[in-house]
């Protein structure tokens, strides 16, 4: 299989603390309101907790990536070397099928340059040697980067619940599910 | 307090010799006892002219000279400096630190380029106008109309971003730098209206396609791009008075004219009625 | 003449050269003394400072927040801006990576909203600023100092209240610079952890703690109290990795945290009843035999009283009774703790936050040594250490001016920040006031009464107790004095503000309370607008007192923020760390040389006796029960309990204003049990309103089972813009345990009672 970089979210070690989301503002000075990576709690009928579990996801990186599909102005192409999607701002002409079009949500529209934006996995630093922001960041080792073509962990799931079924667009962020302890809680607390 | 006006030698004999005596022996008391410099190298007489307490008094000052409507200070201004003198007291406007400094400078311009409206502009006491310009220029609170480029232009509205280096770039390209060098952000409003009145001397002076080139990517491809979002967060900011609110307008209406964009109110010159006696 | 284009403009200025060149013989850099008119520009010199093509200069710096973690962090600046942080990869405790509050460090230092110059307001909370010049702004305090002195014959009417907000060491120049002044008032305590420290030092004789880096070795861990997972991120790793290893990770809290989410087993504790449940756990250990017979014989004093006071008051039913943990889980609980070699407890900070969290932390520390954990490494109460504070305090320990009177009468501790006390004239003394009754004693205090107060490292409006108490108290003050960054509640209420660095904008060294890493901090960028570090700003001070009055203070009237960060180093604490000097941290941060990862690995203790007291006689003198024993909790004033534990967006007030972090975290909540909710008709998201003696708070609910029904949660801090405060629910009723160490008791922040309607 060809190189194909992504993501590895292992929630059962994410404790949820945006220290990635924020690493990724931290590196490129994003504009309030307009954010690559989120955070995302868990709903309850998922881990049954209030904001106890997290998925933190930026770009998927496809195989067929949606935003690539559609958009009018090549202004995203997937690199052969290692799979990432670059977003390519000069060319954006602001049309927003990108933002329409992916189901996760990864595009996002800038009010002020009228253009989208995305992770695009960092590549700069990537190519420099250095691990992507956000990756470095996570202080608990939950949010990794991993080749598809090596990666090898029997309990990642593509397609954990909560997280939106797009086989055709394959994408390549791994996950691993959040674990629930045993709970003891007085009768009169339930 | 000095202002610094450096003209031409050749302009300086026109305007005095235009001038009654009354008005040729009042301009040498202002001159004496005051330095004279001189900057051999181009040529310029540069001196410094003691400044009246405000230009709102010098009418008052001068009637009781008689027959001089205003102070040959004013005429200085107005015929050389032209259209600078709205640029130099916005410049003087925003650097301004206190209450005295943005009355003065708002008298000036009002004086300069009096509301189309009427609306009467110096209604505010320096203090009112002070805890105004820092409600909503300088702090220390949140300010809904900070005056830096980058706060407009970059992505993330902070300072000290691409715009700030590229004003600083602008600056040492004219051989010229901020005095604090890197602790008060390059592109805050004053600081960029100095430059503009830098450019203005030396075109002026030369014809250059370098300057000309520079300039108009100064004016219109950083001055004209967040200026104009400057001036609607203050308008549309709660309680401004209007004297702010006038400064604000004189302010993108020298940057529309500055472009070619629209006419604006003709700044007065010695032509109008009222000018010399 | 060839149009040239904006693209070749840009490429022109971003090369220093070239743009010098553009205009070519139009002007000579320097040439032009004065340009026609132009007043702020001022000629260019050849030299502009340093210009980078393309990579960054890298600084060492350190986060100066009160956070367990106090990380390492790696700097990336360009053309002398700041670009973006990392955490320093050298430190194996910071890991490379910093938090979501440090990766938002570059938005805070060049947010607009920052405090740009000093301000005065023209009569407190009008919104009336002018803007002072530093010698203006310095002048109009040197009078007012000197008023005060000439009124009352003392500078006792002068008061400082100081506590966390900057952990740069240097930054204890603000105490300096009061002393330098001469006796003043002091708030002394701290709002934190003083009654568990109290605790640990009657019991052991010293706060200390093992290396948090130690944690893989335990085989049973309980976070007690405590929330890793939002205030101290970067220990979770060592949890995981005992966990890896096969330990077993519980957490004991009323509220299912973060932490609890990923431990092993939860266990649900109701408020302020963990003496209680530990207590239990104490019997069950005693009656099954489990204990560290040798160790406690060979190593303590005590047991034996301790052990017939378990028999005798004590039954694992009774701490179910009050716990509300099942007791059949209290013994299997006990039992695995014991049996389990080493086992180790996080003793939080919040647990003894209450009217019995000295005497809680003490059975806490009981149930640990009488396991035989203590000493041990990945054993131990870990609570907090400061024994890699050990630096020589210099821009603390400033003099008073000569002939200065003060306080005369006792006077304690100010602070557990009092390391190398100076006392001058053994006659006089500051005056100590309880920190965690600021309101309550700047209203009481008299002769001379507060009259002037000096805010920096704090935000005593956002965070002091009492808030409706705090704003008639600041009624009385004629002059208020805050030294910050942005426009708090503290800064809103003040008549004049002074705008201070951050830790990138001056030269400063940390360390921890919890890990051993020791951490330069370089100045990084130049201070933005004219903020100014806390000791510049004492030395402008010193300057105006004595143009004024010459010798009214001893503070040097000029100082260099790296020199004074040199002078912090003193042998000791370098031979701690291994290192020569101050410059080897340049290459990254050190940790201390320790011969075992626990502390009292050798058995003999710092108290009265050297061993481990079950009993303490000095305990007993400080007016609590000599013998560790089961306390109180404080009876409910109110239908529903209100708990106000961090956020893990912020740090207490900082962070939380900036909309990096709005975009993140946007407003505050109740959160309430959805039982207790429907009882009031109260919906998810609706609009409530929290109310008790003290005040009231309205914000929005969240309805969740992660809280017990009894109780409210919201979290501590500041948002921007808003009024929110829950110090309008807090009052200011004491910890048992505090002025030992620390000068003052602590505060039942946690024991707090209020009520909930739909707004």
């Amino acid at each position: 299989m060809k190189k194909q970089l992504g993501f590895y979210v292992d929630a059962k070690r994410c404790i949820g603390c945006f220290a990635c989301a924020m690493a990724c503002k931290n590196q490129y000075h994003q504009a309030s309101g307009v954010v690559w990576r989120e955070v995302y709690p868990l709903k309850e009928e998922i881990y049954p907790h209030h904001e106890r579990a997290f998925y933190s996801l930026s770009c998927n990186h496809c195989e067929h990536a949606a935003c690539m599909e559609v958009c009018p102005a090549s202004a995203y192409t997937k690199r052969e070397r290692d799979g990432v999607v670059v977003h390519h701002q000069e060319k954006c002409i602001g049309c927003a099928n990108c933002v329409r079009s992916c189901p996760y949500g990864a595009p996002r529209f800038n009010p002020v340059t009228e253009r989208a934006e995305k992770c695009s996995l960092c590549w700069q630093r990537l190519d420099a040697g250095l691990e992507p922001a956000c990756v470095k960041s996570c202080p608990t080792n939950a949010l990794r980067l991993i080749d598809l073509a090596t990666f090898n962990e029997p309990n990642a799931l593509q397609f954990p619940p909560g997280y939106p079924r797009m086989p055709r667009l394959n994408p390549s962020t791994r996950f691993r599910q959040a674990e629930l302890p045993k709970i003891i809680k007085p009768e009169d607390m339930e | 307090m000095r202002l610094l006006a450096a003209v031409s030698l050749d302009d300086r004999e026109k305007l005095m010799a235009d001038m009654t005596p009354q008005q040729r022996e009042w301009l040498h008391s202002l001159e004496n006892p005051v330095a004279v410099g001189l900057t051999q190298q181009f040529g310029l007489r540069q001196f410094a002219a003691r400044k009246t307490d405000s230009m709102v008094n010098c009418d008052q000052l001068l009637g009781a000279k008689g027959n001089i409507r205003k102070c040959s200070e004013c005429l200085y201004l107005e015929r050389i400096l032209g259209n600078d003198l709205i640029l130099i007291s916005l410049r003087d406007f925003f650097a301004a630190r206190d209450g005295r400094a943005m009355a003065a400078a708002c008298a000036t311009l009002t004086k300069a380029s009096p509301p189309a409206d009427g609306h009467p502009t110096s209604a505010d006491t320096a203090d009112e106008l002070e805890y105004a310009f820092n409600r909503l220029f300088v702090g220390p609170g949140p300010v809904p109309a900070p005056p830096y480029a980058s706060v407009y232009l970059d992505p993330d509205h902070g300072l000290m971003g691409e715009s700030t280096r590229i004003a600083a770039a602008v600056y040492d390209a004219l051989g010229v730098a901020s005095p604090s060098n890197g602790s008060l952000p390059d592109d805050h409003l004053a600081l960029e209206l100095d430059a503009a009145v830098v450019f203005h001397a030396l075109k002026a002076r030369e014809q250059s396609a370098e300057l000309a080139a520079l300039w108009d990517y100064f004016l219109r491809d950083h001055l004209m791009l967040w200026v104009p979002l400057f001036v609607a967060s203050i308008k549309q900011a709660p309680d401004v008075p209007p004297a702010i609110s006038h400064v604000a307008s004189l302010l993108l209406a020298w940057l529309s004219e500055e472009s070619g964009a629209e006419p604006v109110a003709q700044v007065p010159t010695l032509s109008q009625p009222g000018g010399i006696a | 003449m060839s149009k040239i284009t904006k693209q070749e403009i840009e490429r022109i200025l971003e090369n220093p050269v070239s743009r010098r060149c553009f205009l070519g013989g139009l002007l000579a850099t320097g040439a032009l003394a004065v340009l026609p008119g132009c007043r702020l520009l001022r000629p260019g010199t050849a030299d502009m400072g340093q210009v980078w093509e393309g990579g960054y200069q890298t600084f060492r710096n350190a986060c100066s927040r009160n956070c367990y973690d106090t990380c390492s962090i790696v700097s990336y600046v360009k053309n002398g801006v700041l670009k973006f942080v990392e955490g320093a990869p050298e430190s194996s405790f910071t890991a490379g990576g910093l938090c979501v509050k440090g990766n938002s460090y570059v938005r805070r230092v060049y947010s607009p909203d920052r405090i740009k110059y000093p301000m005065e307001q023209q009569g407190r909370g009008t919104g009336k600023w002018k803007r002072l010049s530093w010698d203006e702004a310095m002048d109009k305090i040197a009078r007012k100092i000197l008023e005060i002195k000439a009124r009352d014959g003392s500078l006792l009417g002068l008061a400082l209240s100081k506590y966390s907000g900057s952990f740069g060491i240097t930054h204890y120049g603000v105490e300096g610079m009061m002393s330098s002044l001469g006796y003043t008032t002091r708030l002394v305590g701290t709002p934190c952890w003083p009654a568990g420290m109290d605790a640990q030092n009657f019991d052991m004789g010293n706060m200390l703690c093992n290396d948090p880096e130690d944690l893989p070795l335990a085989r049973y861990v309980i976070v007690w109290g405590a929330n890793p997972a939002w205030c101290s991120v970067h220990s979770m790793k060592f949890l995981y990795a005992a966990q890896e290893a096969g330990a077993k990770l519980v957490v004991v809290d009323p509220v299912f945290t973060q932490t609890a989410a990923k431990a092993d087993e939860y266990v649900q504790v109701r408020t302020g009843e963990d003496g209680a449940l530990a207590l239990g756990m104490c019997r069950h250990i005693l009656d099954r035999g489990l204990y560290d017979k040798e160790w406690v014989a060979a190593h303590s004093i005590g047991f034996d009283e301790f052990a017939a006071y378990l028999r005798e008051h004590v039954t694992i039913e009774w701490a179910a009774q009050k716990s509300g943990v099942p007791a059949l889980h209290i013994a299997a609980m006990a039992e695995e703790f014991a049996q389990a070699r080493p086992a180790t407890i996080w003793v939080g900070y919040g647990m003894q936050r209450h009217v019995n969290g000295g005497a809680s932390v003490r059975i806490l520390d009981a149930l640990v040594a009488m396991t035989g954990n203590v000493g041990k490494p990945g054993g131990g109460a870990r609570y907090a250490q400061m024994q890699t504070w050990g630096f020589t305090y210099h821009a603390k320990n400033q003099k008073q001016p000569g002939g200065s009177k003060g306080w005369i009468g006792a006077s304690g501790p100010q602070g557990e920040f009092d390391f190398s006390g100076v006392k001058g004239d053994v006659k006089y003394a500051d005056r100590s006031i309880n920190i965690n009754k600021t309101a309550q004693e700047i209203l009481d205090t008299k002769d001379p009464q507060v009259r002037m107060l000096w805010v920096a490292c704090k935000n005593v409006l956002s965070q002091d107790f009492d808030r409706p108490k705090m704003l008639k108290a600041f009624n009385k003050l004629e002059m208020v004095v805050v030294a910050d960054q942005f426009f708090n509640q503290t800064v809103e209420q003040a008549d004049i503000v002074l705008p201070v660095t951050t830790f990138f904008e001056e030269w400063n060294v940390n360390v921890s309370y919890w890990h051993y890493w020791l951490s330069l901090n370089e100045q990084a960028v130049k201070p933005l607008h004219e903020a100014k570090s806390d000791i510049e700003i004492a030395a402008a001070l010193s300057k105006h007192m004595n143009e004024l009055a010459p010798g009214s203070c001893t503070f040097p009237t000029t100082v260099d923020t790296k020199d004074w960060m040199a002078q912090e180093f003193n042998q000791k604490e370098l031979d701690m760390f291994g290192i020569s000097s101050w410059e080897e941290l340049r290459k990254g941060p050190v940790k201390a040389k320790l011969t075992s990862s626990a502390p009292w690995s050798d058995g003999v203790f710092a108290t009265p006796s050297k061993k481990y007291e079950f009993h303490s006689d000095l305990c007993a003198k400080n007016g609590h029960d000599a013998l560790v024993m089961y306390k109180e909790g404080r009876p409910a004033y109110d239908k529903l309990r209100l708990l106000t534990p961090h956020s893990k967006f912020a740090i207490n007030s900082q962070f939380q204003n900036l909309d990096w972090m709005a975009d993140f975290n946007s407003e505050p909540y109740v959160y309430i049990h959805p039982r207790t909710a429907a009882l009031r008709g109260i919906g998810h998201g609706d609009a409530v309103r929290v109310f008790n003696k003290v005040g009231e708070v309205r914000l929005a609910a969240r309805l969740t089972a992660d809280v017990p029904p009894d109780t409210l949660l919201m979290y501590e801090g500041w948002f921007k813009g808003l009024a929110f405060n829950c110090q309008n629910l807090v009052d200011d009723a004491p910890s048992d345990m505090g002025s030992f160490k620390t000068g003052a008791p602590g505060v039942a922040i946690h024991d707090q009672f209020a009520d909930v309607v739909r707004a």
